[in-house]
C-alpha cells in the first residue's frame, strides 16, 4: 500500500501525461482513478468501482435528461428553427447600428433555448449569418467573433448539458441549476448586444447601416415562425420551475415538442431520423464515457481521504473568500484553454466544490459561475473550441487569427458579465430561490 | 481486415439505431407519463424503469460507432502539432490505454451481469423491472468497442511504419448542419 498523498501525486502526473499524449479523456480519468485506488487501498477496491460505476451511472433516471436534451437539440436543428429565429431577430433589430450582429446574438440565444450544444449553435449560425453579414459589408472579424461568442450562450440558457453535469457531480438539484442559468444567459446576450451597438455606433465602417425597409406588419409576421420554439421553451422551463415534472421528463416533453415541430415542417424522413440518431447517440456516448471516468476518478479522491485533507488544508489557510474564488476562476480559465469543459468539471469539482462551499459560496451560484467560466474558455486561445468551429464551418475565407481577434471584444464583455454575477449574486439566485 | 471493419461498422450502426429508437421510446413514455399523471390521474407504470434501461442501450450502443468516427474527446493540443508518424504512435498509446480500461470494464461488468441474471435482479418499484438485460447490453456494447479498438490498434501500428495520415469515415457528418456545407465544398472542389 502507498500513502494516499503519494498515490495522488503519481496519479495526477500520469493523468496529465496521458492526456498530453492524446488518451481519451474518460479513459485517462478512469484508469487514473483505478490505479490510484489500487495503490492506496488495494485491487478489490479498484475492481469494485469498475464493476459498479458504468452501470449505475447510465442506468439512471436523473442522467437520462442528458440524451433527451441532446435529442431535443438535434431535432430542433433538423427543424431549421434557426432560419426563422434569425429572420425574426433581423426584422426587429435590422435598422439599428450593428443590427445584423445583434440579431445573430439574439437568435443564437433563442436557439440556445432549444439546443444545449455550443458547437452546433456556432456551426449553424456561421453557415447562415456569416454570409448575410458579409453581404452587408460587416467587418468579418466582428461577424465571426459575434457568432463564436454568441454560440457559447447555449451552455447557460437552459436546457444546458454542462449544467446537468455540474448538478450531478456536486449532487445539487438539476432543476434549480437549469433555472438559475436563465437570467445570467439573457444578461450575457444583452451585454453582447449592447457592446455590438456601442462599437457599431462609434465606428460605423465595421457594421454599415442597412437601408432595407421593414414594415411593422413584416415584423409581426416574422414572429409567426418562432412561436413553436417559444412555446417549447416555456413548456420545458415552466414545467421544471413549477415542479410539475422532473428535468428528465422536461427533456422528454421538449424532445417530443421538437419532434412535432419537425413533423409540422414536413422535414421528418428516414434521413433526418438517421442523422438525429447518429448525432444524439454519439454525443451522449461521448459525454457519458467522460462522466463515468470522472466519477471513478472522484471516488479515488474521496475514498482515499484526499478530498477531505486537501479541502481542510485549503480552508485552513483562512484566506479571504474572494481569493478562493479568484483561484477557482484562474484554474478554470487555464484548464479551459486546454481541456473540454465537461472534463474540467469532473476533474476539478470533487476537490474544489467542498472548498468553495466551505468558503461560504452558494452551490447553485457557483454552478452558474463555473459554466460562465467554461463559456469563456470556449473562446480563449489556444483551444477555444467555438473559434475552431466557426473557422471550419465558414463559407468565406477566414483565418484563426481573424476569429480570435474577433472574439477578443466579446471576451472583455464576458468579464463584465462575470463581474456583475459575482457582485450581485441575486441575479443568479433570484429565480431558483423562488422555486418549491 | 477491411471486411471485418465494414461488418463491425454495420453492426455498430445497427446497435446505435436501436438505441435511437429507444431514445424515441423514452421520449414518448416520458411525455405519456406526464400527460397521464397530470391530466388523467393515470401514471404510466414502468416508464421510469424503461427509460433507465434504455439509457444503457443509448450510451453503450453508440460506444463502438463513436470510436469508428473517432469522436471520443481528447486533448489535441500536442497531437495536432506532431508529424503523422508521431501522431500514429500517440494513437497507439491511446488505443492501448482504452483497451486496458474497457478490458477491465468488460471483465468486471460481465461478472455483475451473470450475478444479476442468476439472482433475477430487478429495479425497486411496483413493476420489478428486470435489470439483467441492460447489464448484458452494457457488456455487448463494450465488447464491440473492444473489437473496434483492436482494429484501430492494428491500423495505427501500421501507420507508425508508413507515416500515412488517417482517414475517418464520415467524421464531418456528425453535425447534420455541417454535412450540407461539406457537400457544398465537395461540389466546389
Amino acid at each position: 500500500m502507498v500513502e494516499p498523498a503519494t498515490a495522488g501525486i503519481i496519479v495526477v502526473v500520469l493523468l496529465f501525461a496521458s492526456l498530453a499524449v492524446g488518451v481519451h479523456i474518460g479513459v485517462a480519468l478512469g484508469l487514473g482513478g483505478l490505479l490510484g485506488m489500487y495503490l492506496a487501498i488495494g485491487p478489490d477496491a479498484a475492481l469494485g468501482q469498475i464493476a459498479t460505476i458504468p452501470f449505475s451511472t447510465t442506468n439512471s433516471f436523473t442522467l437520462a435528461v442528458i440524451p433527451l436534451f441532446i435529442l431535443m437539440g438535434s431535432l430542433a436543428t433538423q427543424a431549421s428553427l434557426t432560419t426563422d429565429l434569425y429572420r425574426a431577430a433581423y426584422s426587429w433589430l435590422g435598422r439599428l447600428h450593428g443590427g445584423l450582429a445583434m440579431a445573430t446574438t439574439l437568435a443564437s440565444a433563442a436557439f440556445g433555448a432549444a439546443c444545449g450544444s455550443t458547437v452546433v449553435n456556432a456551426a449553424v449560425f456561421t453557415r447562415m449569418a456569416l454570409p448575410e453579414m458579409t453581404k452587408f459589408g460587416y467587418d468579418k472579424r466582428l461577424s465571426a467573433g459575434c457568432i463564436a461568442a454568441s454560440g457559447t450562450l447555449a451552455s447557460l440558457i437552459p436546457p444546458s448539458i454542462l449544467m446537468v453535469v455540474y448538478a450531478v457531480i456536486t449532487e445539487q438539484s438539476v432543476g434549480k441549476l437549469l433555472i438559475a442559468g436563465f437570467i445570467p444567459g439573457v444578461l450575457s446576450a444583452a451585454i453582447y448586444m449592447l457592446g455590438i451597438y456601442v462599437r457599431a455606433r462609434r465606428n460605423p465602417s465595421i457594421a454599415p447601416m442597412s437601408d432595407v425597409q421593414i414594415s411593422w406588419e413584416e415584423r409581426f409576421k416574422s414572429l409567426y415562425g418562432v412561436w413553436g420554439i417559444v412555446f417549447l421553451f416555456l413548456l420545458v422551463i415552466g414545467g421544471i420551475y413549477s415542479g410539475l415534472f422532473t428535468p428528465t421528463y422536461a427533456g422528454a416533453i421538449g424532445a417530443f415538442g421538437a419532434f412535432l415541430i419537425v413533423i409540422g415542417k414536413r422535414r421528418l424522413n428516414k434521413n433526418t431520423l438517421l442523422d438525429t440518431f447518429k448525432d444524439a447517440g454519439v454525443t451522449t456516448s461521448v459525454i457519458f464515457i467522460i462522466v463515468i471516468g470522472g466519477i471513478i476518478f472522484a471516488r479515488f479522491l474521496t475514498y482515499t481521504g484526499l478530498v477531505a485533507n486537501l479541502s481542510e488544508y485549503l480552508l485552513g489557510l483562512s484566506l479571504a473568500p474572494y481569493l478562493y474564488l479568484l483561484s477557482f476562476a484562474i484554474i478554470y480559465i487555464i484548464l479551459g484553454m486546454l481541456i473540454d469543459p465537461i472534463a474540467i468539471m469532473v476533474m476539478t469539482l470533487p476537490v474544489m466544490f467542498p472548498v468553495m462551499v466551505g468558503a461560504g459560496y452558494d452551490p447553485v451560484w457557483l454552478g452558474v459561475i463555473a459554466i460562465k467560466l467554461a463559456e469563456i474558455s470556449l473562446i480563449t486561445p489556444p483551444v477555444g473550441l467555438n473559434v475552431y468551429v466557426v473557422r471550419s464551418a465558414s463559407p468565406i475565407p477566414l483565418s484563426l487569427e481573424d476569429v480570435f481577434a474577433g472574439v477578443t471584444p466579446f471576451l472583455l464583455l464576458d468579464f463584465i458579465t462575470l463581474a456583475l454575477l459575482i457582485l450581485f449574486p441575486q441575479i443568479v439566485l433570484f429565480l431558483p430561490n423562488l422555486m418549491y | 481486415m477491411e471486411r471485418a471493419s465494414a461488418m463491425l461498422e454495420r453492426l455498430a450502426l445497427a446497435v446505435l439505431l436501436v438505441g435511437g429508437v429507444g431514445m424515441l421510446i423514452s421520449m414518448f413514455l416520458g411525455t405519456g407519463d406526464v400527460v397521464g399523471t397530470q391530466f388523467f390521474g393515470f401514471p404510466l407504470h414502468g416508464a421510469k424503469e424503461i427509460t433507465e434501461s434504455t439509457m444503457v442501450l443509448i450510451v453503450f450502443g453508440a460506444l463502438a460507432y463513436a470510436q469508428i468516427r473517432r469522436a471520443h474527446i481528447r486533448v489535441e493540443l500536442i497531437h495536432s502539432h506532431m508529424t503523422p508518424r508521431i501522431q500514429a504512435a500517440m494513437d497507439v498509446v491511446a488505443d492501448i490505454a482504452a483497451l486496458i480500461f474497457f478490458g477491465f470494464l468488460v471483465w468486471q461488468c460481465t461478472l455483475e451481469a451473470m450475478l444479476s441474471w442468476q439472482i433475477g435482479e430487478a429495479a425497486d418499484g411496483l413493476l420489478r423491472f428486470p435489470l439483467y438485460p441492460a447489464r448484458w447490453i452494457l457488456v455487448t456494447g463494450t465488447v464491440m468497442l473492444i473489437l473496434r479498438l483492436i482494429l484501430d490498434l492494428i491500423i495505427d501500428i501500421r501507420r507508425v511504419g508508413s507515416g500515412e495520415e488517417i482517414e475517418i469515415p464520415g467524421a464531418e457528418t456528425l453535425i447534420p448542419e455541417l454535412k450540407g456545407l461539406q457537400d457544398d465544398k465537395e461540389r466546389q472542389g
